[in-house]
């Protein structure tokens, strides 16, 4: 009796296993046809419709927008909007989850499997210029929509020999975010805020002396030095506002000047007065602004809508600035920005510029910031659009929405940005000697970079 | 009618039984380990980036570069002592408590049925689950633990256990040890209940007490249950990754880069495949060696 | 005496403290909303405690396809593990073919071999044989990773069965298959057992294998799906992941409940008797 039960388990087992791997294999096939065989199929309605007027097209967009809550409603309106006007092209979303998409995507294509378009943030240029697989755009759009751009973006959309490779759709310097309420029970302002990184630091001061209800200590005025690439970019942001940078005039690398050692320093204090929360990623600077323990915090501009995603009550509470001023500079900052990227060889490269077009419509940007995040618009010929100068929470910002430094383009440049957020944890948290941890830097960017 | 003769003969008949059941793990391992260990050495002595897949030029001979680049650009000695200590730090300690927790789970303790079985739940935790739980215990601003040591005035100030270079290792160190004291006090339990009771008490008659006890008899009872078991976890934190990459992703300041974050990183974020084997390579080799000598010294030991 | 007693009751404390307090704070902060959360000092119980993070989280559908996914690849691999894994412990037990302990060893050696120094390469043997995004992939691939422990243990099962009960076998006229099938593998069942169970809980813990075999989110696993998904882009939401990690969680606590005779004894057996 027993035996035979068993037997039967076994037997019971050895179906199910085979029933779940052909089910897997299946699920794997379909898989495989959604995502490899595409081209294929297109091609085979290509020679059908041989003849007739109309083509139709798949676009394929690969993109991580449609994933998050809060942006889905845009991207759906967009896809529905443009197939709409175009009748013959259908929008395909590839999606992946914003941390795993730049990778994803050039493993994808180096698979032989390429999207048509791919949208991004900024930090992820370099590695798909270098990948080869980007179509070049100075020919693919009219040069009236090139040159409306500010023209310090479009050489950072470019690379090194200057030819475009991405059209921004929003973008961002690192600004000052600050909490008015805060800046109230400070004694502070808020229709004054800090202009330069001195009035920042006395501002700082003032705002750290705050307790929340609990009695907690509040924060002053955060920059992120995580472990992480962005954290780097913004690192850079604040070389570049005293002075300094990656590179000498000339184009070498230069890294131990005075102006750099300034911005370190300004990093070392910000952290010994305990203004700072240490090596904080932007997420947790997001989460401490938003329970009300951070007063101001540097941000690129859209980061806000974490702290709301948080704490709804923050927007009426909130306004920023643009790059703070030094000595040296009026204020500069790396360019973060959402970008649009076409693909060469895909028989849809002008295609997939219209559909760029689209998306950056005056219409499609306001609606943006309407619905969704506070933006900065790229071209000159929106800065001035109703829905960003009236903007309470951005207005006093976009007009230094420009206020960027071109960089250059790299395949490094992630490993670059993590050895400069290193850097500002040796001088903070390390305790190490500023000058002693850039010339480290300059040596291993020599190599790097070279 | 050969191969029923063949098969007729019962040497041979089992022979090839043994063999047609041995078939099906042969083949799973070859095609899914051995296959790609050897792919992975070789690739690690060819120029295998992305932009080589791109263009179609595949791997190439690179004349031992990806080698001569970790050696060079001083990221692995570093990652190699990171690695070593995180591994002898989480060992030493698991063992050290894991045989205290479990003579005390041995001994005659109220409820010891329902605590051993209690005690075991940190084992069935997701790894990736543990990294996300102790990050947020361990979250400076509002964290438990902050919490806790501010109010027993141990700190003055929030501290960012794993952003502060000194203290990043350690703090993923407990988040393992949290996750792997219990599987390493069950095994000890298992072994301390094969220890026949005559044994303590004949001792105990002959004037013993409990440390010379559990050094004289315990511990030697235990010999082969520590062997494999410290074995194990050698192996088990030689090789944890992903601990690391969701607490510290590497810093601050590459602290807590270990040789499986080196490579990672090398591979799959820089995306030179090459050199990412490279360093998979070295540790490969690093920890054949370990395990060589631990066997060398347990069994000289032995011989002793 | 006494003080022993004492200091071995206040080391329990202790111990039991840093091993189930975490857990207990997870479950209390998964009942919180986030701005609960933060409070410091932090309210020990949950006051007023809500479902919405769970709400939430079971209305984004990609946690469900996350957590299918993850069942069934677990479940595939450890149906596979125990089948082949039984039929070579076998075979490594009762036939001495010269080499087996060699084969035994060698497999067992490929234990110690990180994942991440054979998923590069592991990746692209995956997609010469189209087996790349595919969960049965992924299933074998976890397989061929706890396959040798496996084996291993399950030999130790069958040396302890004496050999006189297949030779009686024999002599009723069994094959060889039908003596292992219904004679032998019964008085082997809390060792498949965990074996199975062992696999399971290797399985559902995966990252690395996942993360880069699978690159179509809506066949990923937990562990991948989690720390791509819902770690947050712009802020970190710890309601929703302390949520997720309870949800994660509690099916291996189930689990663990119910057959931990069989886990216990299977594991411990390996490696008592080594």
């Amino acid at each position: 009796m027993r035996n035979t039960l068993v037997g039967k388990l076994v037997t019971m087992l050895v179906i199910l296993t085979l029933i779940l791997a052909l089910a897997g294999c299946g699920a794997g096939q379909q898989d495989q046809s959604q995502n490899g065989t595409n081209g294929k199929t297109e091609k085979g309605e290509d020679t059908q419709d041989h003849g007739e007027e109309a083509k139709e097209t798949i676009l394929k967009f690969a993109t991580y927008a449609p994933l998050e809550k809060g942006l889905e409603p845009f991207w759906t309106k967009i896809k529905k909007d443009y197939e709409a006007q175009n009748k013959h092209t259908t929008i395909e979303w590839v999606l992946y989850p914003y941390g795993e998409l730049k990778q994803q995507v050039l493993v994808m294509s180096a698979g032989g499997n390429r999207p048509d378009i791919a949208y991004g943030g900024r930090s992820w240029l370099d590695g798909f210029i270098s990948s080869g697989f980007l179509a070049p755009m100075n020919d693919l759009f009219g040069q009236d929509f090139v040159n409306d751009f500010y023209p310090s973006v479009i050489k950072d959309m470019s690379d090194n020999d200057g030819q475009l490779y991405a059209i921004p759709q929003f973008i961002s310097p690192y600004v000052l975010y600050y909490n008015k309420e805060l800046f109230k029970a400070a004694g502070l302002d808020p229709d004054q805020p800090p202009r330069t990184y001195e009035q920042a630091l006395a501002y700082a001061e003032k705002l750290s002396t705050l307790k929340d209800k609990d009695g907690n200590k509040v924060y002053g005025l955060g920059q992120t030095t995580a472990s992480v690439p962005v954290s780097g970019a913004s690192v850079l942001s604040v070389m570049l506002s005293f002075g300094g940078g990656l590179w000498d005039e000339s184009g070498h690398v230069k890294v131990n000047t005075p102006e750099n050692v300034e911005a370190l320093q300004f990093l070392r204090k910000i952290f010994e007065k305990g203004y700072n929360p240490e090596a904080a990623k932007l997420k947790d600077l997001r989460n401490l602004f938003a329970i009300g323990r951070l007063g101001m915090y540097f941000d690129q501009a859209w980061g806000i809508g974490g702290v709301f995603a948080m704490n709804a009550d923050m927007k009426s509470k909130v306004a920023c600035v643009g790059p703070l001023a030094t000595s040296k500079t009026e204020g500069l900052s790396t360019l973060e920005a959402t970008i649009l990227m076409v693909f060469k060889d895909t028989d849809k490269e002008k295609e997939a510029a219209d559909l760029i077009e689209f998306i950056v419509s005056d219409a499609n940007m306001e609606h943006y910031v309407d619905t969704v995040a506070p933006m900065f618009p790229a071209r000159k010929s929106q800065e001035n659009l109703d829905k960003f100068v009236n903007n309470p929470i951005i207005k006093d910002a976009v007009k230094d929405a420009n206020k960027v430094k071109e960089l250059k383009k790299h395949p490094e440049m992630a490993n670059v940005f993590l050895d400069l957020t290193s850097s500002a944890q040796a001088v903070t948290v390390g305790n190490e000697n500023a000058e002693a941890v850039l010339k480290k830097l300059e040596d291993s960017f020599k190599t790097l970079l070279k | 009618m050969d191969f029923k003769t063949v098969l007729k003969n019962k040497k041979n008949g089992d022979r090839i039984f043994a063999i047609l059941l041995m078939l099906p793990a042969l083949t799973i391992i070859t095609i899914f380990i051995f296959i790609p260990i050897a792919k992975s050495v070789f690739l690690s002595f060819t120029d295998y980036k992305l932009a080589n897949i791109a263009s179609g030029v595949g791997h190439l001979w690179n004349n031992f570069s990806n080698y001569k680049a970790i050696f060079t650009e001083g990221d692995l000695w570093p990652a190699i002592r990171v690695t070593f200590t995180f591994m002898s730090m989480v060992v030493m300690l698991q063992l050290f408590l894991g045989l205290i927790l479990s003579v005390v789970l041995n001994g005659s303790i109220k409820g010891k049925r329902f605590l051993r079985s209690i005690i075991m739940l940190p084992w069935v935790i997701p790894t990736v689950i543990t990294a996300l739980l102790w990050m947020w215990l361990f979250q400076p601003q509002y964290g438990v633990v902050n919490y806790l040591l501010l109010e027993a005035n141990i700190i003055s100030q929030p501290i960012a256990m794993l952003a502060r270079p000194a203290l990043a290792l350690p703090s993923v160190a407990i988040a393992a040890l949290w996750k792997q004291i219990p599987l390493m006090t069950l095994m000890l339990l298992a072994g301390l209940q094969t220890i026949p009771s005559e044994m303590y008490e004949a001792a105990t008659i002959d004037g013993c007490n409990g440390i010379q006890l559990f050094f004289h008899i315990t511990i030697p009872f235990l010999r082969n249950v520590i062997r494999t078991t410290v074995l194990m976890s050698i192996i088990e934190n030689f090789k944890q990754f992903p601990l690391f990459w969701t607490m510290t992703g590497g810093g601050p300041m590459n602290s807590t880069t270990t040789l499986a974050i080196l490579s990672y990183r090398n591979a799959f974020v820089n995306m030179n495949f090459g050199k990412g084997a490279a360093v998979a390579t070295v540790w490969l080799c690093l920890l054949l060696v370990v395990a060589f000598v631990y066997n060398k010294v347990f069994t000289v030991n032995e011989m002793e | 005496m006494k003080k022993t007693s004492i200091l071995s009751y206040f080391f329990l404390g202790m111990i039991l403290l840093f091993l189930l307090f975490p857990i207990y704070w997870m479950f209390v902060t998964s009942f919180k909303t986030n701005m609960q959360l933060y409070k410091i000092p932090p309210s020990w119980l949950p006051l007023s405690p809500t479902l919405g993070n769970y709400i939430e989280l079971i209305k984004g559908k990609v946690f469900l396809t996350y957590y299918s996914n993850n069942f069934i690849v677990a479940f595939s691999a450890s149906v596979m593990t125990t089948v082949v894994a039984l039929l070579a412990g076998y075979s490594f037990s009762r036939f001495k073919v010269k080499g087996s302990n060699l084969i035994l060893f060698g497999l067992l050696s490929t234990q110690m071999f990180p994942v991440i120094g054979r998923v590069i390469a592991l990746y692209t043997v995956f997609k010469s044989m189209r087996l790349l995004n595919t969960r049965i992939g992924l299933a074998f691939a976890l397989t061929a990773a706890t396959l040798p422990f496996c084996t291993w243990l399950i030999k130790g099962f069958f040396d302890d069965i004496p050999k006189s009960i297949e030779e009686a076998a024999n002599i009723d006229g069994c094959g060889r298959l039908m003596t292992l099938l219904r004679i032998i593998m019964p008085l082997t069942k809390s060792g498949l057992l965990a074996i199975g169970l062992y696999t399971f809980l290797l399985a559902w813990d995966d990252f690395l294998h996942c993360v880069t075999l699978i690159t179509s989110d809506n066949l990923r696993t937990l562990s991948a799906g989690i720390s791509m998904r819902y770690l947050g882009e712009l802020s970190y939401d710890w309601a929703l992941i302390n949520t997720i990690s309870v949800i994660g969680t509690v099916p291996m606590l189930l689990l663990f409940v119910f057959f931990q005779k069989y886990m216990v004894q299977g594991l411990t057996a390996g490696a008592v008797k080594a």
